[in-house]
């Protein structure tokens, strides 16, 4: 099975679109940044080369673009996984506190989803297919958990997030969550989806990569300086005081309610 | 087929929660974070200051004036008028707790080490505050509850900002410099 010119014409936009990218993360000196995003957009690119290359000689049923989807997919996916790892420490990690007990959270949250993927594909093992595309659904649900658990911990304590890294977040979000929808249909329908679940799968990572070309269209603003810490007993003696407070207006609250 | 219609629930649900949580706030410009200039004082409770004004709309003695001396009427649009001070006071305490909770927030943001079980209860309570306003509001709205256990409540939240001050005051000078400049770099 070779593909049809509207998958030609998918492809050509897809690494038009991804080399754009790349070229700008280079450009505008992104790689200095989230080194670790940047070569993200650049593993994209070689896999949507080498991926056509052998779909285009020996089409897609064929078992070297079996092996080469997968393997790169693991590959990608990995690479992803790093990329949001990396995208969590430069959001966080300057607010010392914050960020000591966030990657704690952000951690309990990833294990719980990661094992719950390998209990999931381990019970469809039995047939390869099944097997990869619960485990995919499975890292997509903790990708896209891990990026919403940043979002809310950053939202809940001020943090201001860059307009750079909240868009290349909701790209790798957007595509993940599309993603989970994505393997549910197939999972329920297989072969005779297979179509539709490309295209979907091709033209959602499209969307998230028009989001990282808006985040990187103009030159990257100077890096915010590292925020200037409190000394440690002004939290010490305040947030007591202020949790005492706040206990004493709930319970102060919960009285009027009592008949 | 069900397990097809929960993760397109899920994915759904957790699209449009990405959505939500990634979206600029409108006051980020503001952000205590981002902005230089934001007074500390915002973060201090505001609407008990004027507990002494709400107090008095609300005393009981003024309640039984009316019984005594103004018409079936009068007195009932009185008490209608009271329960809307007390709901719009309900809500000036809602902002109070925020700004408190806000307080806390920043502190724990610009603090070198935080106290995960101090963290944790503040979410917590955070969360029972929310839903207890809504009991209230609604509890207010039939009737049932009190105008003076509202006016309690209210001295609770003015003693609360005139203590976190005077702490704040007393580890100003500790420091030996004023704390908003430090909170808002």
């Amino acid at each position: 099975m070779h593909p049809v010119p509207s998958s030609y014409i998918l492809w050509v936009a897809g690494t038009v679109l991804e080399l754009l990218a790349a070229t700008l993360a280079i450009r505008h000196g992104l790689f200095r940044r989230l080194p670790v995003f940047t070569g993200y957009l650049f593993l994209v690119v070689a896999h949507e080369i080498g991926w056509w290359a052998i779909v285009h000689s020996s089409g897609y049923a064929s078992p070297p673009a079996f092996y080469f989807y997968w393997v790169s997919q693991a590959l990608l996916l990995s690479a992803r996984a790093l990329a949001i790892a990396e995208l969590c420490q430069s959001i966080l990690r300057p607010y010392r506190g914050v960020w000591a007990l966030a990657w704690r959270i952000l951690l309990v949250t990833a294990s719980g989803l990661l094992s719950y993927a390998a209990w999931a594909s381990f019970g469809n093992r039995a047939w390869i297919t099944l097997f990869i595309l619960t485990a995919q659904r499975g890292l997509e649900l903790a990708a896209v958990a891990i990026l919403i658990t940043l979002m809310l911990i950053s939202r809940y304590y001020g943090i201001q997030v860059q307009p750079l890294q909240r868009l290349i977040a909701l790209g790798l979000g957007f595509y993940s969550a599309v993603q989970i929808l994505n393997n549910s249909f197939m999972r329920e329908f297989l072969g005779h989806y297979f179509d539709w679940w490309n295209w979907v799968r091709a033209s959602s990572f499209q969307v998230a990569l028009v989001l990282w070309l808006l985040a990187l269209r103009k030159p990257l603003p100077a890096t915010a300086p590292a925020p200037a810490l409190l000394p440690q007993e002004i939290y010490d003696d305040l947030t007591p005081q202020v949790s005492y407070r706040l206990r004493a207006l709930n319970d102060r609250l919960l009285e009027m309610l009592k008949p | 087929m069900i397990e097809l219609v929960i993760f397109a629930g899920v994915a759904v649900a957790l699209l449009l929660l990405m959505l939500w949580a990634a979206r600029e706030r409108a006051g980020s410009q503001r952000s205590p974070l981002a902005a230089p200039d934001l007074p500390l004082e915002e973060m201090f409770p505001l609407h008990c200051r004027h507990f002494p004004q709400v107090r008095q709309a609300l005393s009981g003695p003024d309640d039984a004036y009316l019984r005594q001396r103004a018409s079936r009427k009068i007195a009932r649009r009185a008490r209608a008028e009271r329960c809307l001070v007390a709901r719009q006071f309900l809500v000036g305490i809602e902002e109070d707790f925020s700004r408190l909770n806000r307080l806390g927030r920043t502190l724990a943001a610009l603090s070198p080490r935080v106290n995960r079980k101090q963290e944790t209860e503040r979410v917590w309570l955070w969360l029972r505050f929310w839903i207890s306003c809504r009991l209230v509001s609604l509890s207010l709205r039939t009737g049932r509850v009190s105008v003076p256990r509202l006016a309690h409540l209210a001295q609770l939240v003015g003693h609360l900002a005139a203590e976190i001050e005077t702490a704040m005051g007393g580890l100003e000078t500790a420091a030996g410099k004023p704390l908003g400049t430090s909170l808002s770099a």
